[in-house]
Order: C-alpha cells, then sequence, then structure tokens
C-alpha cells in the first residue's frame, strides 16, 4: 500500500515510467490499483497533448509588436520630457540655494565668506538700505514737518516768564531756525504772557 | 536563457531598442501561450501580453543580468495574469458583467482542436484555482523544471510539486468520471 502511494506520488509529478526504480516497476507489473493508474495518467498525458492552442497569428504578432512599440515610444518621450524639467528646475533651484547661502553667510559673516567688491552683493544691499534710511530721515525732518504754533506758544511763554522777554537770544538751540523765524514774524509780547 | 537572450540583455540595457525587439521576439510566444491558456481570451492575452513587455522594458535597467531572462518574464506574465484572473473574478458577481455574459472558456474552446475528452479536460482545467492552474501551465505546456518554477513564483519546490500533483489528480479524476 505504501508502494501503491510512492508510485502513484511519483506518477502525478511525472508520467514518464523511466524515472520509476526497478522495485517500482516490479511493483507495477504485479499491482492492479497502480497499473490502473498507469493507465488513466497515461490516457489524461494523451488527452491533454490533444489540447492545443493556436499560436500567435502573423498579424497578430504585428499588431502587438505595434502597440508595444507605440507604449514604449510614448513612455520614452515622457520620460525626456521629464528629465528636462527636472533639470531645468534643478538648476533654478541650485542657483537660489547658492544665492540665498552667500548672502546669508556675507551677513553672519562666516569665516572664508569676506567678498572681495565684485561680490559684495549683500554689504550693497546694506549700504543702499542705509542711504533709504538717511534719505527718508532727511525728508522728514524738522524743517518739513510744518510749525506747530501751540507748542511754540506754551515753549516761549514758559521761557518768558522764566527769563524774561528778550527775544535776541531767546530760545537758541532749543528750537530750529525757522520756528525761531516764525516766532520773530507772528509772536507778540501780549500774545505769550 | 541561453548566450543569445544575455547579450541582448545587455545591450538592450545599454539602450538598444533593436536588441529588446529581438528580446521580445524570443520570448513571445512562450509568455502568449501562457497567458492564453490561462485567460482563456486572446485579446486579453495580447494585452497582458503588452503589459508584460512593457513592465519589463521599464524595469530592465534592474534585471541583473546573471539572472534567467525569460524566468523574469515568466513571473512578471504570471503576476499579471493572477491578478487580471482575481479581478475577473470579482467582476463576474457584479450583474452587469453577467448580464454581459463573459465567458472565456467558450472562446478558448473554438481556438483549440475540440474533442469530447477535451472539453471535458478544458473544463475541469478551468476549475483549477489559479495558482494551481499556473502551476500546471508552467509545468506541463510550458515544461519549466519544478525548481524554476518554484524560482519564479517564489514558492518552496515542494510547495510547488504538491500543487501539481493535486491538479493532475484533480484532471485525472475528471477524465475518469467522463469515461
Amino acid at each position: 500500500m505504501n508502494k501503491c502511494r510512492q508510485i502513484n506520488e511519483k506518477l502525478l509529478l511525472s508520467m514518464d515510467l523511466s524515472r520509476l526504480t526497478a522495485e517500482e516497476i516490479k511493483h507495477l507489473k504485479g499491482c492492479r490499483d497502480c497499473a490502473g493508474t498507469v493507465d488513466q495518467l497515461q490516457e489524461l498525458d494523451r488527452a491533454l497533448s490533444a489540447v492545443t492552442i493556436r499560436p500567435l497569428t502573423s498579424s497578430e504578432a504585428a499588431g502587438f509588436q505595434t502597440a508595444l512599440d507605440e507604449k514604449i515610444d510614448a513612455y520614452q518621450s515622457r520620460s525626456r520630457k521629464g528629465y528636462t524639467a527636472a533639470l531645468r528646475y534643478g538648476v533654478l533651484a541650485t542657483a537660489v540655494a547658492l544665492l540665498l547661502f552667500l548672502v546669508l553667510a556675507n551677513r553672519l559673516q562666516l569665516p572664508g565668506f569676506s567678498f572681495g567688491p565684485e561680490m559684495q552683493v549683500a554689504s550693497n544691499l546694506d549700504s543702499a538700505i542705509e542711504a533709504l534710511i538717511n534719505e527718508e530721515a532727511a525728508a522728514y525732518s524738522d524743517s518739513d514737518l510744518g510749525i506747530d504754533e501751540s507748542y511754540l506758544r506754551v515753549v516761549v511763554s514758559d521761557y518768558v516768564r522764566s527769563n524774561g522777554y528778550n527775544t535776541g537770544d531767546m530760545l537758541l538751540g532749543e528750537l530750529s531756525s525757522e520756528e525761531l523765524e516764525y516766532i520773530r514774524n507772528n509772536f507778540k509780547t501780549e500774545d505769550i504772557l | 536563457m541561453g548566450l543569445d537572450d544575455r547579450e541582448l540583455v545587455s545591450k538592450a540595457k545599454a539602450g538598444d531598442r533593436k536588441a529588446f525587439d529581438d528580446l521580445v521576439r524570443n520570448n513571445r510566444d512562450n509568455m502568449f501561450a501562457l497567458i492564453y491558456r490561462m485567460t482563456g481570451d486572446r485579446e486579453t492575452a495580447l494585452d497582458l501580453m503588452q503589459d508584460t513587455f512593457f513592465t519589463a522594458f521599464k524595469e530592465l535597467s534592474r534585471f541583473r543580468e546573471d539572472a534567467n531572462f525569460s524566468s523574469w518574464l515568466y513571473r512578471v506574465a504570471s503576476n499579471k495574469t493572477l491578478n487580471y484572473l482575481k479581478r475577473r473574478k470579482i467582476l463576474s458577481f457584479l450583474p452587469l458583467a453577467r448580464l454581459q455574459g463573459s465567458e472565456p472558456t467558450v472562446e478558448m474552446e473554438s481556438a483549440m482542436e475540440r474533442s469530447e475528452i477535451s472539453a471535458a479536460l478544458l473544463k475541469r482545467v478551468e476549475e483549477l484555482p489559479p495558482k494551481q492552474k499556473l502551476i500546471f501551465n508552467l509545468r506541463y505546456y510550458q515544461e519549466l523544471s519544478f525548481v524554476e518554477i518554484a524560482r519564479i513564483l517564489k514558492k518552496s519546490e515542494s510547495t510547488v510539486k504538491t500543487n501539481y500533483q493535486k491538479a493532475i489528480e484533480k484532471l485525472r479524476l475528471g477524465l475518469k468520471e467522463h469515461r
């Protein structure tokens, strides 16, 4: 029985009887069950071999090849475009990163990043900002702010109360020349006291 | 893989499109036979074969040249076919698919030499679980060794052998019942 199972398992893997040992062949000849299995498997083998498929026709092969070529061409074209775009963006990103690094390095005054005149981008930027601030400061100087008459009246009144009425050297150094001029031209003694 | 395929793979990896076309030509019939026997539909087999070679083209740079190219192709084709069969099984549960009546066996039978026994056998083969059917086809019709099939399917050799035995036993019983 054990031998039958052993032979059956072997035959299920391969219907080639030459793979059986002499002892198994001997058993096969004397065992009706095993002989029956061999007959069935050989019949199965014949039937399976008869189940053939129609191979690929030349027109099917040609159609397949054309479709495959088109698919591959489209893929390669997409890949090339993707590569070019990636390269373009890569270069741009690198340039921006490098510029930012140089500006930062200069600002932080990292060693080895003291730029010569041709590379003083950040320094020039600082100078430009400073100049702009100065210009703004000049633009908003007192002369352009206009005269605050009520303020001047308070200042002059306090001064006169403390120091007497003498417009000759009055308030020099505390008020601007425009304000002094304004006082001289517009203020009267009775206005102040 | 013969030396030819090995050389072709090397050239194709270097960008030689003609070499890749030759690889396709060398392996096309085997892939078609396997996929057609698995799906039973010529159009589907052609589509899946196209997918298989397209994947091979895209992934060729990752293919180790010392490996067997046709085994690798068989693996790609097997995976695509098993996925397709899984999808088809899911779709067969949908009412619309049933109304349209996708019955691939009919197309396959008409394409094959038909005898009563062959028809009965085909039905039995069709009824095999997909992985068992795949192992049966790879071994019986594609004549690959159990070791190679095990490598292709990433299974142990004993698992492959057991599945093959089960498939043959089912077919033997089917034939016996038919008589």
